[in-house]
């Protein structure tokens, strides 16, 4: 099947590179809005190129079914360069070129409203490394909570490239390093859970736990109250399940269906207004990994169509794909859940 | 939130499956562009007013719901194409909106197979 599958993604590959069909009522510059049966902008859609040497591509990446085909921006040709973050690429060294006519391929076709140039954006790759997150601005929206999307890279921005090697060997490193202590620490907490106490990660005391659990509390009597019931229940799955899953990446989850669908039984249900207080549900648990409120809130108004607690996973998996079950299991325990832990131990 | 018009529409509630002559909140109609809509019915994306239920695709291999989620193509760098949530009462924009899902870049996997996946089937 070797040769067969190569070929096949050859022929992938090339289907995806091909150029798109141009718009059969918009200019090269404009896409077709079906709905309205107008040109509109790229331009007043995307803004000008964020990087030298890229333009628009053909109708900015869409077809005339308003469809995203491919990306709205592409580099200059062989030859074509782009340093004043025109609409189009010209010759290099011959200045800027006018912009390719707006007017449709075949007649007149109206342009839809127009609305304001939205300003350029950086680019993600000023400093020759590329980014997952295009924009370093502050949000203009009122949403300061959605600026929690970390912005790892801007410490990596100001790294020259030489330095990029190192640091990503250091990390490679500590994380090796932590994830010993780790292990070795794991294996001595489940020697004391013996003993019964109601939160071993903090009896070993260990700031190393601490710190790669991500803890939000630094003190015991800090944590999530729950019933003796619970504590008990919890110290044999937390000292004998988590050290196995600790390095199992939370991705997994996505592919255990069956264990994925009882979480989603146990963690998403919220009373309704006549309940008592909902005991770690998967909003809480989406406030452990730092989702601000608004988030849960719109993941819980497309129930049931969409689980929260799938969709939370998903979200944190795009976002930390370092993400591992071990810290998953840990929320689930300082939210005092022994019934999703006793789910979970099954992938153990 | 869109600017009202001086068209008032009534909007009353009903309760599952029963006729309720409860709350009738008069309110003004929000406005896509130059046009009036019903916010229960439709929504407002770039202008233009969709169904609630309409979907179009972002990239090859995925779709999405512009009323409710922004499709985000990444043209620097890894260039995928990554789907990320509206959040109700303000302007979206791709920098600042939480990620949803990234778009597979392998063979496209239809609605179907992702709902049978799921088991929502």
């Amino acid at each position: 099947m070797g040769p067969l599958r190569r070929l096949l993604t050859a022929a992938l590959l090339l289907a995806q590179a091909a150029p798109q069909e141009a718009s059969q009522h918009c200019g090269r510059l404009e896409y077709w809005n079906p709905d309205n049966r107008c040109c509109s902008s790229c331009l007043q859609r995307f803004g000008p190129p964020p990087c030298p040497d890229y333009e628009f591509s053909e109708n900015c990446g869409f077809n005339d079914f308003a469809d995203h085909v491919t990306y709205p921006f592409k580099e200059c040709p062989f030859g074509q360069c782009n340093p004043d973050n025109a609409e189009l690429c010209s010759p290099c060294g011959a200045g800027a070129t006018a912009p390719a006519p707006a007017g449709s391929r075949s007649g007149t076709q109206r342009r839809c409203r127009e609305k304001p140039v939205p300003p350029k954006e950086p680019c993600p790759l000023k400093s020759g490394k590329p980014r997952v997150y295009s924009s370093q601005e502050p949000s203009p929206s009122a949403i300061s909570s959605v600026s929690w999307t970390p912005e790892r890279n801007v410490t990596q921005q100001a790294l020259p490239n030489f330095a990029l090697p190192v640091v990503l060997v250091l990390m490679v490193l500590v994380l090796l390093v932590t994830s010993a202590v780790i292990l070795l620490l794991a294996q001595r907490c489940h020697r004391r859970a013996k003993v019964l106490h109601p939160y071993p990660g903090l009896v070993c005391g260990d700031t190393n736990i601490h710190t790669v659990f991500s803890l939000p509390s630094s003190s015991p009597g800090s944590l999530e109250a729950s019933d003796a019931g619970d504590k008990v229940s919890l110290v044999p799955l937390l000292g004998r399940e988590l050290p196995s899953l600790a390095s199992q990446p939370l991705s997994r989850l996505l592919d255990e269906l069956e264990v994925l669908e009882e979480l989603i039984v146990l963690l998403d249900p919220e009373p309704g207004p006549g309940g008592g207080m909902a005991r770690g549900t998967t909003r809480h648990l989406a406030a452990r990994y730092g989702v601000p409120a608004a988030w849960s809130t719109f993941a819980y108004s497309l129930r049931p169509s969409r689980s929260p607690l799938r969709a939370l996973i998903e979200m944190v998996v795009a976002r930390e794909p370092s993400a591992s079950l071990g810290q998953f299991g840990t929320h689930l325990a300082q939210l005092g859940r022994a019934d999703a832990l006793q789910v979970l131990s099954k992938l153990g | 939130f869109p600017v009202g018009v001086p068209v008032c529409i009534t909007i009353f509630f009903l309760q599952g499956s029963k006729a309720v002559a409860g709350l009738w909140l008069c309110q003004p109609a929000p406005r896509c562009g130059d046009q009036v809509y019903d916010p229960l019915q439709h929504c407002c994306s770039d202008d233009t007013i969709l169904p609630l239920n309409r979907t179009r695709q972002c990239g090859p291999n995925c779709t999405f719901w512009p009323c409710l989620e922004l499709c985000c193509p990444e043209s620097f760098g890894p260039k995928r194409f990554v789907v990320k949530l509206k959040v109700l009462g303000t302007q979206s924009q791709c920098p600042s909106s939480p990620i949803s899902r990234i778009c597979p870049s392998m063979l496209p996997i239809s609605l179907t197979d992702v709902l049978r996946k799921t088991r929502r089937i």
